[in-house]
């Protein structure tokens, strides 16, 4: 059954085997999550917020439980599907930026348009606009080698948005950012987003990124045990 | 120098922990190790076996007195026995024979002498030989009787007092086993193996050369042996000269050691690809460690350990390669014996020994080879490591920076290299091993641009594929270009195993055409005929004089030409003479220089000249003007040449001599082989099959059709290439595992990268199309790069290595089919050896991928 909130998370578990053993990451966690809003993620490393994300993009799949993004169950989907799901409805930022080194900064914020079979002009288009609203205009032909690591996210941030997603996820966007460029960053990520009037959310450590949010949801041992406010 | 164990660990826990990547290395070792031994066992069993052949029939003798093509009448053995000269002697009647008894193979008639032979060849007489005492006497009392080794008859389940049919000659004769001879030792047993001993005149008997030998074997002793040779000298009658013994067996050698150079070549080609192949290897294995050695360094591990450390981890896995190719290139060994010994049998001569001692030398050579393939391939990999700066990590672009510098130099070396060996080739009158050495070179030169060109290309390529097919166009070029550091020496290796199979296809088309053209010119004639199991090339076993008459009679025969091919002495050693009396003959041949045109050639020819082959010129360093010096009976006597043609019949060459010049000389009115003109509207075929039954009632001939000759010499020609393909594919086999490997190395670097790509929305069918679009640019450039290199390689073949091994200058036929076959080659086995690292791609999900780091 379909919930009525935009994205729903009922009864998710997911765990990982190693060797013999087996290590659950997320246990029985449900969320509710309505159209627009900014939810942050946080706990301990290796808590399971990266897998949530994971799952919520599609990348993974869960053993139990289910997904409602825009009333699809993600994980009712095969894998081609939800790869088709993705390139239309998610946009991925990481904490170590990876843009694909062999790209220029344009071609980088174009993949994910063009993957989904937007023309070279279209994609071309698209990604210059978002590239400028991230103040990366003059830099559209250079590698992401030359750039900082403020500037490489916000190229990043330009690929997650450049094909107007349903969901942005983003997993410690400023975890390997300096303080002021990672405010910088969360600056933009945050205005881009609600602007767009799209979801967001965000994996982070970062109290300051997390007080941002709408809402913030604690993941300890693999449970959602709290919901609120960081403060 | 002492290392901790914890060291070895590092190394040891890396060879586990990347099984396939070993197992990858393990496998170019071992196949490169495999031809190299197969082609070493296969040549060294050839030599063996015609060693062996060769000491069985000459024994311990040092000179034989030869009496040309008519051989000695009894009478002058008769004579020097009389003369008393105190020196060992032994009369010799050789012929090769068949019986289907004796599984249909040629065999040696050796007919000897009992009382003389003790001296000569010591199997009928050691102590240890096993002659059943009835079969002694057999041997000389039973008309046909004959000895055969124990092995030949436990092989074929024949013993003593059986009756075989013996082909002599073309003719069936009824032979007896007298007895069984047991050799005293395993090199004896082999060679008695395939000899059939009989007394004397038996052998003349069999062989219908009655009151004739073909040549007395003499041991002349070395103090006093000018003298004795002056004695000899005296006593013979003219036209028989005394000859030193070793000259026979080496005449061979020379003969077949051209064949043997190229084909140990081409199977060391195997292990140069294999070494670009372990060079990938090592080098990725240092690449992903990095950060390893860097640690280590900070440490305090030295330079040199890590140096010792790589090292030793590529001889470890060099060692179990080259055991490995050492029992697989046995495995192959076995059939590339079998193809060798039939290319000498087809082209050469007829080797009776067939299968010989595996040579340890082979398998120690190969072992060796191995080894230090891998310890010059694993050479700048390990010195890599060791100058890994202590907690310095070089980013992946820093890396490939560092390895654009470095392609740029190889090129350039590789320009250098490919340039003064191409310069050495064209300007110096090269021995072959050192032409092969140049082409080795060219070849090598050309494989250090290919990564160059690669990167080079990349470009222009991602612009076009990208403008076409959108991002994966544009990303995947970039992608073999950035990761230069690891496709690179797959490319080369690649591009030189797909250079070396256009160079080789080229080559042998170019030949075949050659060939074909030159048949087209010299079978002028409707209908062939020699005797059955005689060489196709130089027929020698005469013809029954009553057959030529039949023929010359044949209703519908036009007009017969007859044809003596025999070998006479000369102060060259050996020599084929072809003489006929074909009046045309001068107008049917191909020249490389002529006096005048070809009919004033022959018609100087009908008066006494004689035209001589281009191989034979080659190897006798011979012109037109110059005159050819033979043994005759009348002593030595000089022919003016005057023209040198075309002939692929022979690598030895022959001359071709008027049929009544060779008559009156040598007084020899035998005929080998016959061609004979149908009158118009008669139907060859039927005509040939007619003879081929009236004629074959006392010795089988084989009567062809001039179609029927072309097509037999064709197969022959067919056959001696087999060796080549199958080294060419085991080659390429070698550059498929090296790309696999690269793939699989780069698959691994990048599973990240891999992730990134499906949470951003790459299919798995489009992750599928970028991996093989990879692996089939780096297959379309290997082979776009080896288009004008095995054009250059077809060349050197043609032009130089074809002409210094066998005297032959071809002529290049361009043809688009193996410039077609070859691209497609490259790219197939580049798409191939993507397959599997695209597949485990697509299994891993992209957020396993993304946790790899």
């Amino acid at each position: 059954m379909p919930a009525s909130s935009f994205i729903s998370i009922e009864n998710l578990s997911k765990s990982y085997s190693e060797g013999a053993q087996t290590h659950a990451v997320l246990r029985d966690a449900s969320l509710q999550i309505e159209r627009g809003e900014f939810v942050a993620l946080v706990g301990a490393s290796g808590s399971g917020k990266s897998t949530l994300l994971n799952l919520l993009s599609g990348i993974d799949r869960a053993d139990a439980g289910a997904i409602w993004v825009d009333g699809r169950n993600l994980i009712a989907l095969n894998e081609a599907d939800r790869t088709l799901f993705r390139r239309q409805h998610i946009g991925f930022v990481f904490q170590f930026f990876n843009l694909l080194p062999t790209l220029t900064v344009l071609e980088n914020a174009m993949l994910p348009l063009e993957l989904a079979g937007a023309t070279a002009k279209e994609a071309a288009h698209k990604a210059r606009e978002l590239l400028a609203l991230v103040g990366l205009g003059d830099r559209a032909r250079s590698y992401p080698d030359l750039l900082s690591g403020g500037e490489q996210q916000r190229v990043a941030l330009a690929r997650a948005l450049v094909h107007d997603p349903l969901l942005v996820l983003a997993d410690e966007p400023t975890g390997n950012l300096d303080e002021e460029t990672g405010a910088q960053v969360m600056e933009l990520l945050e205005k881009l987003t609600r602007r767009a009037g799209k979801n967001l959310v965000m994996a982070t450590h970062n109290l300051d990124n997390a007080r941002r949010a709408d809402r913030v949801i604690h993941v300890r041992e693999g449970k959602l045990v709290k919901s609120g406010t960081t403060d | 120098m002492r290392m901790p164990a914890s060291l070895f660990k590092v190394a040891w826990s890396y060879l586990l922990a990347h099984p396939l990547q070993t197992l990858l290395m393990l496998l170019g070792i071992s196949l490169g190790v495999a031809v190299a031994v197969s082609v070493d066992v296969a040549n060294a069993s050839a030599s063996r076996a015609f060693d062996l052949s060769v000491e069985a029939v000459v024994g311990r003798s040092t000179h034989y007195i030869s009496g040309g093509p008519s051989g000695i009448p009894d009478e002058v053995y008769a004579n020097l026995r009389r003369a008393g000269l105190g020196l060992p002697m032994a009369p010799i009647l050789s012929q090769y024979v068949s019986s289907p008894e004796l599984g249909g193979l040629p065999l040696q008639l050796l007919g000897v002498d009992p009382f003389s032979e003790e001296p000569f060849r010591s199997y009928l007489y050691s102590e240890e030989a096993q002659v059943e005492a009835a079969g002694i006497g057999a041997f000389y009392a039973i008309p046909g009787a004959i000895l055969i080794s124990t092995n030949l008859a436990e092989q074929y389940g024949l013993s003593a007092g059986d009756l075989i049919q013996l082909n002599v000659a073309g003719t069936a004769r009824q032979g007896i086993i007298a007895g069984l001879v047991e050799a005293r030792d395993a090199l004896s047993r082999r060679a008695l193996e395939y000899l059939v001993l009989a007394d004397l005149s038996t052998a003349q008997e069999l062989s219908g050369r009655l009151g004739f030998l073909e040549r007395i074997d003499l041991i002349l002793p070395e103090e006093g042996r000018e003298a004795a040779l002056q004695r000899l000298e005296v006593l013979l009658p003219e036209g028989m000269q005394v000859l030193p013994a070793e000259g026979r067996s080496q005449a061979a050698e020379q003969i077949t050691s051209a064949f043997r150079t190229n084909l140990t070549a081409l199977s060391l080609l195997g292990l140069v690809v294999g070494l670009f192949l372990i060079y990938n290897t090592m080098t990725f294995s240092v690449v992903q460690r990095r950060q390893v050695f860097g640690t280590l360094r900070a440490l305090g591990v030295s330079g040199r350990e890590i140096f010792v450390l790589v090292l030793g981890e590529a001889l470890l896995v060099g060692l179990a390669g080259s055991a490995l190719g050492i029992l697989l290139g046995l495995l192959l060994g076995r059939g590339a014996v079998d193809q060798v010994s039939q290319t000498i049998n087809d082209v050469f001569f007829t080797l009776t020994v067939r299968e010989a001692v595996l040579p340890a030398s082979s398998l120690i050579k190969g072992g060796l080879l191995g080894l230090a393939a891998t310890v010059l391939a694993a050479w700048v990999p390990a010195l890599e490591a060791a100058n890994s700066p202590p907690r310095r990590i070089l980013s992946r672009s820093q890396l490939e920076l560092l390895s654009t510098k470095i392609l740029g130099r190889a090129a350039l070396l590789g320009a250098i290299i490919a340039a003064v060996s191409a310069i050495l080739l064209a300007t110096l009158e090269l021995d072959l091993v050192s032409s092969f050495a140049c082409t080795f070179g060219v070849t090598i030169g050309l494989a250090l641009t290919t990564p160059w060109s690669t990167q080079r290309l990349m470009p222009l390529t991602a612009r076009l594929l990208g403008r076409a097919i959108g991002p994966l166009g544009r990303l995947a070029p970039r992608e073999v270009s950035a990761s230069a550091s690891r496709t690179s020496p797959a490319t080369a290796a690649l591009m030189v195993a797909v250079a070396v199979t256009i160079g080789a296809s080229l080559m042998i088309s170019s030949f075949r055409g050659s060939v074909i053209s030159w048949l087209d010119q010299i079978l002028s004639n409707d209908v062939y005929g020699s005797v059955a199991g005689s060489s196709l090339a130089e027929p020698a076993v005469p013809i029954e004089p009553a057959i030529i008459a039949q023929v010359e009679a044949w209703p519908g025969v036009e007009a017969i030409h007859l044809l003596r091919n025999i070998e006479v002495d000369s102060p060259y050693g050996p020599i084929n003479i072809s003489a006929n009396n074909n009046p045309n003959d001068g107008e049917e041949q191909i020249y490389v220089e002529v006096q005048g045109s070809g009919t004033e050639a022959w018609a100087a020819v009908r008066a006494g000249a004689v035209m001589i082959s281009e191989p034979l010129a080659n190897r006798l360093g011979l012109r037109m003007g110059d005159s050819l010096v033979l043994h005759t009976p009348q002593g030595e006597h000089g022919f003016p040449i005057v023209a040198v043609f075309r002939d692929y019949t022979s690598s030895r060459g022959s001359v071709s001599m008027w049929l009544e010049t060779y008559r009156r000389i040598w007084d020899d009115h035998a005929v080998t082989a016959f061609s004979a003109g149908v009158e118009p509207g008669r139907d060859v075929d039927t005509i040939v099959a007619a003879m081929q039954v009236e004629l074959n009632r006392g010795q089988f001939l084989n009567i062809r059709s001039n179609a029927g000759l072309r097509e037999e010499t064709l197969e022959v020609f067919d056959r001696t290439f087999v060796i080549t393909g199958a080294l060419q594919i085991i080659t390429t086999g070698v550059a498929f595992v090296g790309v696999l490997s690269a793939m699989l190395a780069l698959q691994l670097e990048k599973q990240r990268q891999m992730g990134i790509l499906k949470a951003v929305g790459l299919s798995t069918r489009q992750l599928w199309e970028l991996t093989l679009l990879e692996t089939g640019l780096i297959g379309a450039v290997a082979g776009l790069l080896a288009l004008p290199t095995g054009y250059v390689i077809a060349q050197i073949l043609l032009q130089l290595i074809n002409k210094r091994s066998f005297g032959w200058s071809l002529q290049m036929q361009l043809e688009a089919a193996p410039f077609i076959q070859a691209l497609l080659i490259a790219v197939t086995a580049a798409l191939l050896a993507g397959i599997y690292p695209a597949y485990r791609a697509s299994r891993r999900s992209a957020a396993e991928a993304m946790r790899f780091d």
